[in-house]
């Protein structure tokens, strides 16, 4: 049972990219719909989180948090897209 | 308005707790002194980190509950000032009266100054030969307090506790006026409101899902923006709502803003209705019809924002004018 979203991911994103990636949209590789990352079904804990498609349940995203660096697997995302000036 | 959001580096401060409000049996609300708080927008987050003596970390993200109101110009120099999030404490603020307590006069200056904010007007005199703000804003402006009183400042949070928890009990029950926790934010920019004159939002709260909205009802207000504001609140009980004062104060005097309340489990004494869950019927009554074009903000459970989205989107409302998040309040 999943409690959280992407918008959890929030922090922990923002502390690797300069852009609030919560309002990215990314173009999800199992099912090629479009999405904010904010939407992404959130599971897990801090030190390791897999966020899934909310349409087909594809892992879009991975993180994973060691103690001295962080590892962002996003092979089920063909695609991000942002707006360049903050909304 | 569109500031704060994309901001430096994100950095873990040390954040005060200067007062605290229980809103319900479980649901707690933090008043937080974060100095060099850079503002946010209604809807964002923060993450907080707690750390065991021996090293252990667990981390959260929480919703804002309270708005943020940019420090005016120092051209307008007293009243308004720094103070952020207005009226916030209504909800179960001790003396009841609504402004005494978030009177911010004291934000940062002082920095550390512990149990300082008590009450606006008291400490300060005795304590720092810095301040000759005597408690009031205005003077901030101009001398030191210039830069601290726009970037120092107070935020709010609302947390539900889960009993089996790792941090939130910790936060409801354990964490006392004048103890520190980290923190870090604003973060988050998706479920956000902005200020739109052409067309109305709808917001839809479950549980503890309120915080996020109820941080954009309160910036509407500050802003006085027009933009007409319904809410559809579902809680279990009664006894589960949180802000039920405040939500019940701004019914009356936030004009465009209405609250319809829908209790899943027991009714308020008296009432005719029967419990139920939010349906199709209540959001046609009670939201906003499609042609409408409503930006739609929908924090709940899992199971709770998606049984409302679909309903939604089945009655005919544009899937990407609905924002959603799943539960506030975590662990």
């Amino acid at each position: 049972m999943i409690k959280l979203d992407g918008n959890a991911m929030a922090g922990d994103l923002r502390e690797i990219f300069a852009f609030d990636m919560t309002m990215a949209r990314f173009t999800c590789a199992g099912c090629g719909r479009t999405d904010a990352v904010g939407a992404l079904m959130l599971w897990g804990q801090e030190m390791g989180r897999v966020a899934r498609c909310p349409h087909c349940d594809v892992v879009v995203l991975r993180m994973v948090h060691a103690p001295d660096r962080v590892f962002l697997d996003m092979s089920g995302a063909v695609r991000l897209e942002m707006p360049l000036a903050g909304v | 308005m569109a500031r704060a959001a994309v901001s430096g580096r994100l950095i873990w401060r040390a954040a005060t707790l200067t007062a605290a409000f229980q809103e319900t049996q479980s649901a707690r609300t933090l008043v937080l002194d974060v100095p060099g708080w850079p503002g946010h927008l209604p809807g964002q987050h923060v993450d907080v980190r707690l750390t065991a003596p021996d090293g252990y970390r667990a981390q959260r993200s929480y919703s804002i509950a309270s708005a943020w109101v940019e420090s005016p110009a120092p051209s307008s120099p007293a009243s308004a000032g720094a103070a952020p999030s207005s009226p916030t404490p209504a909800g179960a603020a001790p003396s009841g009266a609504a402004p005494s307590g978030p009177a911010q006069s004291s934000p940062a200056q002082s920095g550390p100054a512990p149990s300082g904010p008590a009450v606006s007007s008291p400490a300060q005199s005795g304590a720092a030969p810095a301040g000759p703000a005597s408690g009031s804003p205005a003077v901030g402006g101009e001398t030191a307090g210039g830069e601290t009183a726009e970037n120092g400042g107070k935020i709010e949070l609302t947390i539900q506790r889960l009993d089996d928890g790792e941090v939130s009990p910790y936060l409801t029950d354990v964490l006392e006026v004048g103890d520190q926790i980290e923190l870090r934010g604003p973060v988050g920019g998706w479920f956000v409101w902005h200020a739109k004159p052409s067309n109305p939002a709808l917001l839809i709260a479950g549980g503890s899902g309120v915080v996020p909205l109820m941080a954009m009802v309160r910036a509407r207000a500050d802003e006085m923006a027009r933009q007409p504001f319904r809410m559809i609140y579902s809680v279990r009980t009664p006894g589960d709502v949180i802000y039920a004062e405040e939500l019940a104060r701004r019914v009356r005097e936030d004009l465009g803003f209405d609250l319809h309340m829908v209790y899943t489990r027991k009714v308020p004494a008296g009432s005719p209705d029967m419990p139920k869950r939010i349906d199709e019927a209540i959001i046609k009554s009670h939201g906003w019809p499609p042609d409408l074009m409503p930006d739609s903000f929908i924090c709940g459970p899992t199971t709770f924002v998606e049984a409302v989205a679909d309903t939604m989107v089945s009655l005919g409302h544009d899937a990407d004018r609905i924002r959603t998040e799943r539960f506030g309040g975590t662990s």
